[in-house]
């Protein structure tokens, strides 16, 4: 037998029974849209980190990385220039040298100053 | 439009098909959505969410379930992500209280008033859905389904990914639960 309180709990447990779907609230696609299409420039913004467009650019980095290296630069071209020239600067520093040590009519009337002491 | 035109229609991205799922399966979502977290602007939020996916995880959708399915599979766990995710915040709100050392009181749950119901009947269902909440997550679902969507046990098991004697049995302890927890509620 049931009790009065069991009785009013069927009763509470029976009350969504006959209930009506509720509908979705007006305009709601509208405002789907405007959702998707808030949502669209992020997903842009966000599209070189999908797998397809990643690749491809660790691809064309990897080709530019590949190219650069191989090339010659103009730093090498500058130091292949410098090496050239390096041959005269050596003559033109040991001219300088020889020059320093050439002796004067000075260092020569000095030496026989000397002799005659 | 059948139902494989549809699904063609959405991943060729035809908007003339997405259109017409939203206005086919917009109150199925709704009333969902509105069952396990009975308020209107969450329902709402989970709704559009519950589209947005569909619209852009259409190309991994497999015929081997229906659509409804799908959609009801999809919104039933946007629907729980929110509830936990709610449930965490409040549960960081008491201990900032607690550590800030602040008298408030958390919010209590809001009196649910289903607008699906008979006037006669609006107490008794809102009793009801107070308690339904109180209900562990599995038997949530299910409960909610069968009662506010008139699914069978078939059909809620092909949406949980279970068999049908689990569905049984997960209804059969959403009941005993809500009985203890009316009782309760009566008591007072």
């Amino acid at each position: 037998m049931q009790t009065p309180s069991s009785e009013r709990v069927d009763q509470i447990l029976a009350s969504l029974d006959k209930a009506q779907r509720v509908p979705a609230p007006p305009f709601f696609y509208t405002r789907l849209q405007a959702r998707l299409s808030q949502s669209r420039p992020e997903e842009q913004s966000l599209l070189w980190l999908r797998p397809a467009p990643l690749v491809g650019l660790l691809s064309i980095l990897l080709v530019l990385n590949f190219w650069l290296i191989n090339t010659p630069t103009n730093s090498t071209s500058a130091s292949a220039t410098l090496a050239d020239t390096a041959p005269e600067d050596e003559f033109q520093a040991l001219s300088f040298e020889d020059r320093s040590v050439e002796h004067t009519v000075f260092d020569y009337e000095v030496g026989i100053e000397m002799i005659q002491k | 439009m059948t139902e494989q035109a549809l699904i063609e229609g959405l991943k060729r991205g035809d908007e003339t098909c997405f259109q017409y799922l939203v206005e086919t399966y917009k109150d199925l979502v709704y009333n969902t959505a509105y069952g396990l977290l009975q308020q209107v602007q969450d329902a709402e939020d989970v709704a559009q969410e519950v589209f947005l996916q569909v619209f852009r995880s259409i190309h991994s959708f497999k015929a081997e379930a229906r659509l409804s399915t799908w959609l009801y599979r999809i919104t039933t766990s946007r629907a729980l992500d929110l509830i936990r995710a709610k449930k965490s915040k409040k549960r960081f709100g008491v201990i900032q209280r607690l550590w800030s050392g602040e008298d408030e009181a958390p919010l209590d749950i809001p009196a649910v008033e289903h607008p699906g119901v008979a006037l006669e009947q609006k107490e008794d269902a809102s009793l009801l859905l107070r308690a339904i909440a109180k209900l562990p997550e599995n038997q949530r679902v299910a409960f909610t389904l069968h009662k506010l969507e008139g699914l069978s046990y078939q059909e809620i098991s092909e949406i949980m990914g279970s068999s049908v004697a689990a569905v049984e049995s997960l209804m059969h302890r959403a009941k005993l639960g809500l009985r203890k927890i009316l009782e309760k509620d009566i008591s007072l």
